[in-house]
């Protein structure tokens, strides 16, 4: 098992060198010098070259790369050009939000979606399955930043609860958090039901209900504990996915975190800083997933049994 | 080749030709008997029918230039009226005119890239699943990298990089979500190479072209077409997106995305500006999803 966990982490080490690269190409794409970035149209051609030349722009674009990875194995990335500041400290003071907005609605969409879809599944095809079943389909069709536009409109615009902007108190999470967890909600709850559908049919299932077992025991022990593996897949691959997801979301309700530095990086050709923050999301991203497998390979009793030989 | 052999394969052949068509035919007629009897994916279809129609018609249906584009300053932000049934926007453009001719884009884009890197992820998925080994290992080493950036910022960043305009949306936008179908192709074709009929064709001696396109593809099919129906609703939020957030189609062309954003400003007392191009795209993305999830069904083996 260790090894397992070893070679899996392991592995993430190609992986993020490989994102690196990906990320490092296609910013080299992008038009543009950073002598021109950093000083502004106005300097002069000296001053512009001479920038360049510092920061090696006019290198081929493999030493580029070698160098960029060079110093980023020591922990340098860079320097924002904006800024001038190294570029891992803008992430670090923003992580910490994003990170609350992704567990934040992460948690909400589980809270939301497990629930309700035992429930669905339990009562497969009556009024309120159906309800549950068309909400989800809808919400999973509805564009992020639409429905937080629309819960702006309608919660801070119109009734004035909470604040359309910002995230200075806990009430500014609140429309956010929402706003990112409803669709995740959504396909958590059509996988819960899924999930749940296929254990229910099961021959245990009728042996604990012949044994007289009450339901509530039934649903939650012997269903729920069986159907929970996928869910558990689930809801990590969207705490992942919810990472890149509040890219839109932060944009929206104006907050602080990696994503709004993402977009504005990139608006303002800030190579060094769009690029760290890419990478830096990824590889969480990356090691969300990683943990997600190792987690799986813990609780299922199969996979776990494969790997202790 | 005895006088026997070559009959048995002529016989055989033909047969199995002719049962071959009768099977495709008997087939998509199932599905189409299944889908039929699934009232969500009927109405997904209807809805999705009544867009193309829309779209496809929105230059007889309302004039590029003088509704969608030109400004009309003296009918600014007009809530929904019989003239101008959405409403207008800031500059008092017909939104309903704007959001079918924006349809145009936000629609084009899903389908055109879904459709190429289906065509280009499932060529890389099929020989990666078909041939294994080390190009098999080299493939998914590529793809593991890929897969390790979150889509939408794959997105973005090709996006920024390549500068605004709805052909570089076009081409972010089918880069990021080819390596989804190079993983799914190449798991239906990994499921399918492991059937007997196919190790019965291998050993038949069939040539490597004649299994894949005879027996492989055929049986991966369905499930390719689900997911790449799926596919075209989230390209059709990730092309709103991408220009919500500037990066698509530049004004004062019209798109769902750009319509969002452009209207916000303005939301709070003429809510229409934002609210019929959001429901433009919900409706889009439902409709291909419920679709989707009928097609599903329809194609799953199980369901009698």
């Amino acid at each position: 098992m260790h090894k397992y966990v070893l070679r899996r982490v392991m592995l993430l080490v190609p992986v993020l060198l490989g994102v690196t690269f990906v990320v490092f190409s296609i910013m080299a794409l992008t038009p543009g010098d950073p002598g021109t970035l950093i000083l502004g149209q106005n300097a002069s051609e000296e001053a512009i070259r001479q920038i360049n030349e510092q920061l090696g722009h006019n290198d081929p674009f493999l030493v580029k790369y070698f160098r960029y990875v060079k110093n980023a194995v020591r922990g340098d990335f860079g320097s924002s050009y904006r800024t001038q500041k190294p570029v891992f400290q803008e992430i670090f003071v923003r992580f910490p939000t994003t990170l609350k907005l992704a567990i934040g609605a992460t948690l909400l969409a589980a809270v939301i979606g497990i629930p309700i879809g035992i429930i669905s599944a339990v009562k497969q095809y009556s009024l309120l399955d159906m309800v549950t079943t068309v909400t989800a389909i809808f919400l999973a069709s509805v564009p992020q930043f639409w429905l937080g536009l629309m819960l702006i409109l309608f919660f801070a615009l119109r009734m004035r609860l909470l604040p359309a902007i910002g995230v200075d108190t806990y009430k500014g999470y609140i429309m956010p958090m929402f706003t990112l967890s409803l669709p995740v909600a959504a396909s958590i709850l059509r996988l819960t039901r899924t999930a749940m559908l296929e254990v229910i049919r099961q021959d245990y299932i009728r042996t604990a209900r012949a044994k007289g077992a009450k339901e509530l025991t039934i649903i939650l022990r012997h269903a729920l504990k069986n159907a929970l593996l996928p869910i558990i897949t689930i809801v990590g691959l969207n705490f992942g996915y919810l990472l890149g997801g509040t890219v839109l979301v932060e944009a929206i309700f104006g907050i602080p975190g990696v994503g709004t530095l993402t977009i504005t990086s990139i608006r303002m050709k800030d190579m060094p800083q769009t690029t760290a923050s890419i990478i830096f999301l990824s590889a969480t991203y990356c090691t969300i997933l990683l943990a997600m497998d190792i987690l799986y390979a813990y609780v299922d009793p199969r996979l776990r049994a494969r790997f202790a030989k | 080749m005895s006088q026997l052999q070559r009959e048995t394969r002529v016989a055989d052949g033909s047969l199995s030709l002719v049962q071959a068509k009768h099977r495709k035919q008997s087939r998509i007629k199932q599905v189409w008997k299944r889908i039929r009897k699934n009232r969500p994916a009927l109405v997904g279809l209807a809805i999705l029918c009544i867009f193309l129609f829309f779209t496809v018609f929105a230059h007889l249906i309302a004039d590029y230039d003088t509704m969608a584009i030109r400004h009309d300053t003296a009918h600014r932000l007009e809530p929904p009226s019989r003239q101008h049934i959405f409403g207008t926007d800031e500059f008092g453009r017909d939104i309903f005119a704007r959001t079918i001719h924006g349809g145009r884009v936000s629609l084009s884009v899903g389908l055109i890239s879904t459709f190429v890197a289906v065509l280009l992820g499932g060529v890389v998925g099929l020989a990666a699943g078909y041939y294994g080994g080390r190009f098999d290992g080299i493939v998914m080493r590529i793809i593991d990298v890929l897969m390790g950036i979150p889509v939408i910022l794959v997105a973005i960043s090709i996006a920024a990089a390549l500068g605004p305009g709805v052909t570089n949306l076009l081409i972010a936008i089918t880069i990021a979500q080819i390596p989804r179908f190079v993983i799914i192709t190449r798991s239906m074709i990994l499921t399918t190479v492991g059937q007997e009929y196919v190790e019965a064709a291998r050993a038949y001696g069939s040539r490597d072209a004649h299994i894949l396109f005879r027996h492989v593809l055929p049986n991966a099919m369905g499930q390719i077409v689900v997911q790449a129906t799926m596919n075209v609703s989230s390209m059709i939020l990730a092309t709103a997106a991408l220009s919500f957030l500037g990066m698509g189609v530049q004004p004062p062309a019209p798109e769902w995305g750009s319509m969002l954003s452009d209207g916000r400003e303005f939301m709070r007392y003429s809510m229409h500006v934002v609210l019929y191009p959001g429901l433009a795209i919900s409706f889009a993305s439902l409709a291909l999803n419920m679709l989707g999830d009928g097609l599903r069904d329809a194609l799953d083996p199980r369901q009698g």
